[in-house]
C-alpha cells in the first residue's frame, strides 16, 4: 500500500519553497506547506505585530489581509497563500505616520491591553475599503469575528466611527 | 461531534497532494480512501487539527482548480437554474448579486455563518461536506441539488438524499444547483439561527422556510427545514404535508406546534437539551407562520 501511494502523478509535498508578498516585500521560505501563515509571520519573519490566542479562528487576534480580504492567519496554511498579497499591522503605516485607523484607535480610547487592536485595525481597514459609509450594524458584523476580552467595544466602535469620517 | 477521536497534541503537519485537474484529485482520494480528505477554505479543517480531532493524514487539494470556482446562469429546459461552483467562499455566497436578487435566502444565510474572515475562506461545498453546516436548511428549502464524484462516477441529485446516504462518504461535492427561483408574488422566505451569542456562535436551531400562496390564498408550495447543533439539517415533511394547499383560515397553529415538536429531534448538547431545541424550533416555526396568516 505504501508503495502504491507514491505512484501517482504529483508526489505528496513535503517541503516547498512558499513566495508570499508580505507588507509589499516579496518573501521566499522553505516550509511545509501545511504550516500556519501565522506561524511564518510571527515565528519564521518576526512580525510579532499579528498576535495568537484561540488558533481556531474564533478570535480574531490573528487578522490580516490576504489579497486586501480579511482572513485569520491562524486558518491559512502557506501554500494557500502562496503567490498572494498579505498586509499585517506592521504594513500599514504611511510614510511613518500612523495608518488613520490606528489614530482613530489611539485618540478614542479603542484599545486597553491592546492584544485584539492590531486585529481590529485590520478588520477596520478591510471594512472601510470595502464600504465607506458602515453604519453601526454594518461595523458590528464586519468585527463580529474580533474579540476584545477586556470588553472595550464602546471605545472600539468610536475607533471605527471616528476612523470612517476621517476617511472620507 | 460526538464520534471523533481527540488526543492531545497532535499537531503535526498533514502531507499535501497537489493535484493538476480535478481527474487526479478524485482518483487520489479513491487510491488514499479514508487515509485523505479533499480541503478547500479548509477552516473546519484547521479548526478540528487545533482542537486535536484525529483527521485524515494526507489532503488533497482543492482550491487551485478553477472547474469547482465558477457561478452561472443556465438553461435547463424552460427553466433557469443558478449553478454554483463547491469553492465558491460564503461571502460571495452573500454578496453575489444574482444570488441577492433571485435566492436571497441563501444571500441571507450565508451572512449567519461564522464570522467575515471565515467567510472569506469557508465554501458552499465544505459547509456541505460538513454535514450539519449552517447554509443546508437554506438550501434544503430551496430544494437545492449537489454534484459530485464519488467511486461510482459522476452524480446530481437532490441535496437532502446526499446528506442522508453513504453518497457523501468520500465524495468530491463539484457544484451546488439551485432550481429558478419563483416568482409568485405572494411568496415568503425566511432563515434563522439561534446560538448562545448574537453572531459568530456554532447554532443550537437553526431554521429555514420557504413558500407561497396562490391566487385562492392556498399554500401551494412550502418548505419548511431545521438543523443546528450536531443534528443532520432535515426537511420537515409531516409539517410540510399539515401546511400544503390550506388556506390561510384553516392553519391552526397549536396543531403546527405539535407537529414540529413531533417531528424534530435535534440531538442535546452540553448547552441545550433536545426539548429546549424543539421548544426554540417550534416557536420560531409558528411565529413566521403567524406573522403570514
Amino acid at each position: 500500500m505504501a508503495d502504491s501511494k507514491k505512484t501517482l502523478l504529483n508526489p505528496p509535498i513535503a517541503m516547498k519553497k512558499i513566495m508570499i508578498t508580505i507588507n509589499c516585500q516579496a518573501i521566499e521560505e522553505e516550509v511545509n506547506p501545511t504550516t500556519r501563515l501565522v506561524d511564518i509571520l510571527r515565528n519564521h519573519l518576526h512580525l510579532t505585530g499579528t498576535k495568537i490566542s484561540c488558533g481556531i479562528g474564533r478570535c480574531g487576534a490573528c487578522s490580516v489581509l490576504l489579497d486586501n480580504k480579511l482572513v485569520n492567519a491562524c486558518m491559512v496554511m502557506a501554500y494557500q497563500a502562496e503567490g498572494s498579497q498579505v498586509i499585517t499591522i506592521e504594513g500599514i503605516e504611511q510614510d511613518g505616520l500612523l495608518h488613520p485607523i490606528q489614530q482613530a484607535f489611539l485618540e478614542e480610547g479603542g484599545f486597553q491591553c491592546g492584544y485584539c487592536t492590531p486585529g481590529m485595525v485590520l478588520a477596520t481597514k478591510a471594512l472601510l475599503e470595502e464600504n465607506a459609509h458602515p453604519d453601526d450594524n454594518e461595523i458590528k458584523t464586519a468585527l463580529s469575528g474580533n474579540l476584545c476580552r477586556c470588553t472595550g467595544y464602546g471605545g472600539i466602535l468610536r475607533a471605527v466611527r471616528s476612523a470612517r469620517d476621517r476617511m472620507l | 461531534m460526538g464520534t471523533e477521536t481527540y488526543v492531545l497534541n497532535q499537531k503535526e503537519a498533514m502531507i499535501l497532494w497537489e493535484p493538476d485537474n480535478l481527474e487526479e484529485a478524485i482518483r487520489k482520494k479513491l487510491q488514499l480512501a479514508d487515509e485523505a480528505m479533499y480541503i478547500a477554505g479548509g477552516t473546519l479543517i484547521q479548526l478540528k487539527k487545533e482542537q486535536g480531532v484525529i483527521q485524515p493524514e494526507h489532503i488533497i487539494r482543492l482550491d487551485h482548480l478553477p472547474e469547482l470556482a465558477s457561478l452561472q446562469m443556465v438553461e435547463e429546459g424552460d427553466q433557469v437554474q443558478l449553478e454554483i461552483g463547491s469553492l465558491v467562499s460564503l461571502a460571495d455566497c452573500h454578496s453575489n448579486q444574482l444570488i441577492k436578487d433571485n435566492w436571497c435566502l441563501l444571500s441571507e444565510s450565508a451572512l449567519q455563518v461564522a464570522s467575515p474572515a471565515i467567510r472569506n475562506r469557508a465554501t458552499i461545498g465544505g459547509n456541505i461536506a460538513y454535514g450539519i453546516g449552517d447554509l443546508i436548511p437554506a438550501l434544503l428549502v430551496l430544494d437545492a441539488k449537489v454534484t459530485w464524484v464519488n467511486a461510482n462516477g459522476q452524480q446530481t441529485g437532490e441535496l437532502s438524499s446526499f446528506l442522508k446516504k453513504d453518497a457523501s462518504k468520500n465524495a468530491l461535492i463539484t457544484m451546488v444547483i439551485l432550481p429558478e427561483s419563483s416568482q409568485a408574488t405572494k411568496a415568503f422566505n425566511w432563515y434563522h439561527k439561534v446560538g448562545r451569542r448574537e453572531a459568530f456562535i456554532p447554532s443550537l436551531v437553526t431554521a429555514a422556510g420557504f413558500g407561497y400562496w396562490n391566487e385562492d390564498l392556498e399554500l401551494e408550495h412550502i418548505r419548511l427545514a431545521l438543523g443546528g447543533g450536531a443534528s443532520l439539517p432535515n426537511r420537515l415533511i409531516e409539517c410540510e404535508e399539515y401546511l400544503q394547499g390550506k388556506r390561510m383560515e384553516d392553519i391552526r397553529l397549536e396543531v403546527l406546534y405539535e407537529l414540529v415538536l413531533a417531528e424534530f429531534q435535534p440531538a442535546s448538547d452540553p448547552f441545550a437539551s433536545t426539548s429546549y431545541k424543539k421548544k426554540v424550533a417550534a416557536n420560531l416555526l409558528v411565529s413566521e407562520m403567524e406573522k403570514l396568516i
